[in-house]
């Protein structure tokens, strides 16, 4: 999708004109890579949707600023993000960061168990689904959306070293909690 | 390390992660805000008023040409010194008329009058043929149309005279 951003040049100037067939073709190149960016920033569908709706809006109305130096979808994604990180700071909720010293702990102990775990697409998601909220966006961003911490630590307004501490503590957690369902099935 | 394998199955299976899809009322939503937009963007709606304008101008401007035009024509019809100027010709010619049928009849007793009377009045056609090609040119038109029927009135008169004289 990411070289696609020169080859799209005719498509995206036929949106700016607004031709509304070549903005639905727009949409749905990118309506569901976007839609799950969503969801792993709110974990909910409903909000993520509304998301979404959202981001889209802006872009199609913003889209004459796109100058066509990076590409689409990344530009697309940004505004995607930042629709999701302005939804949540207007609720003017702290961001949940992870609990520091529970994690080290039992991170260590897991890692030096070693025990090896079978993954699946499936319960990384649900694990994902059970972070807390800080750490679940950081993860997804620097695993997911392919985000340094340099740049989560601008989009969160966090420091860079909070965005790589929170990382490790996410990846940790997530494999506690397949740990847990992997005991849970047996 | 297990959080190793982590992303590296994550990173190897990126494509599968996508596997939600939104429904069909995000894309409803979106385009009926786009569109909304689209009406209220202040370039395309001053280029609309300007449009509007330039249509406007243009068409009074054709208006105004072909409304002085039709109104010029009907001027001329309705104008009443030309109307008048219709009857009275008509009128007097047909009483030069009567009247010169009269003395033609006294042509046989009075050659010379032939000769005379219609020397002048062709004369009079002359000078009348020359007012009207002036009324054409629309110069002082009151005056030319006085000075026509003032030429009609003489033709009239000096018929009368001339059946005055004669007697026969």
């Amino acid at each position: 999708m990411e070289q696609n951003g020169n080859i799209q040049k005719d498509l995206i100037e036929a949106c700016i004109k607004g031709d509304e067939r070549q903005k639905y073709k727009l949409y749905q190149l990118y309506a569901k890579a976007m839609f799950n960016v969503c969801y792993r920033m709110m974990n909910n569908r409903e909000e993520a949707e509304d998301m979404l709706q959202e981001a889209f809006t802006q872009a199609f109305q913003k889209l004459g600023t796109f100058r066509f130096e990076s590409p689409f979808g990344a530009w697309l994604k940004r505004i995607v993000i930042n629709t999701c990180i302005n939804a949540k700071n207007k609720r003017k909720v702290d961001l949940q960061l992870m609990d520091e010293m529970k994690q080290v702990e039992s991170a260590e102990e897991e890692d030096s168990s070693g025990e090896y775990i079978q993954f699946t697409v499936n319960g990384i998601t649900k694990a994902m689904e059970k972070l807390p909220e800080g750490g679940r966006m950081i993860f997804s961003l620097y695993l997911f959306e392919g985000y340094d911490h340099a740049e989560i630590s601008q989009i969160l307004n966090i420091s860079e070293s909070t965005s790589k501490s929170q990382f490790m503590r996410a990846k940790r957690r997530v494999i506690e909690i397949l740990n847990e369902q992997k005991i849970n099935t047996i | 390390m297990n959080t190793d394998r982590l992303e590296d199955f994550i990173n190897a299976n990126r494509g599968e992660f996508d596997n939600l899809e939104p429904s069909e009322k995000v894309w409803k939503n979106i385009e009926k805000n786009t569109r909304k937009v689209k009406k209220l963007s202040p370039v395309v709606y001053l280029l609309r008023i300007a449009a509007v304008i330039l249509v406007a101008i243009g068409l009074s401007v054709v208006l105004i040409k072909t409304g002085t035009f039709k109104s010029g024509q009907l001027a001329k019809q309705a104008d009443p010194e030309m109307v008048e100027l219709i009857e009275a010709e008509a009128y007097y010619a047909s009483q030069v008329n009567e009247k010169m049928e009269e003395i033609r009849k006294c042509y046989d007793i009075h050659p010379e009058l032939k000769e005379e009377i219609e020397g002048d009045l062709s004369e009079l056609q002359q000078m009348y043929n020359s007012l009207k090609n002036d009324l054409n040119e629309n110069v002082a038109k009151k005056t030319v149309i006085e000075a026509m029927i003032e030429n009609n009135r003489y033709r009239l008169k000096m018929v009368d005279e001339v059946l005055e004289q004669i007697n026969c």
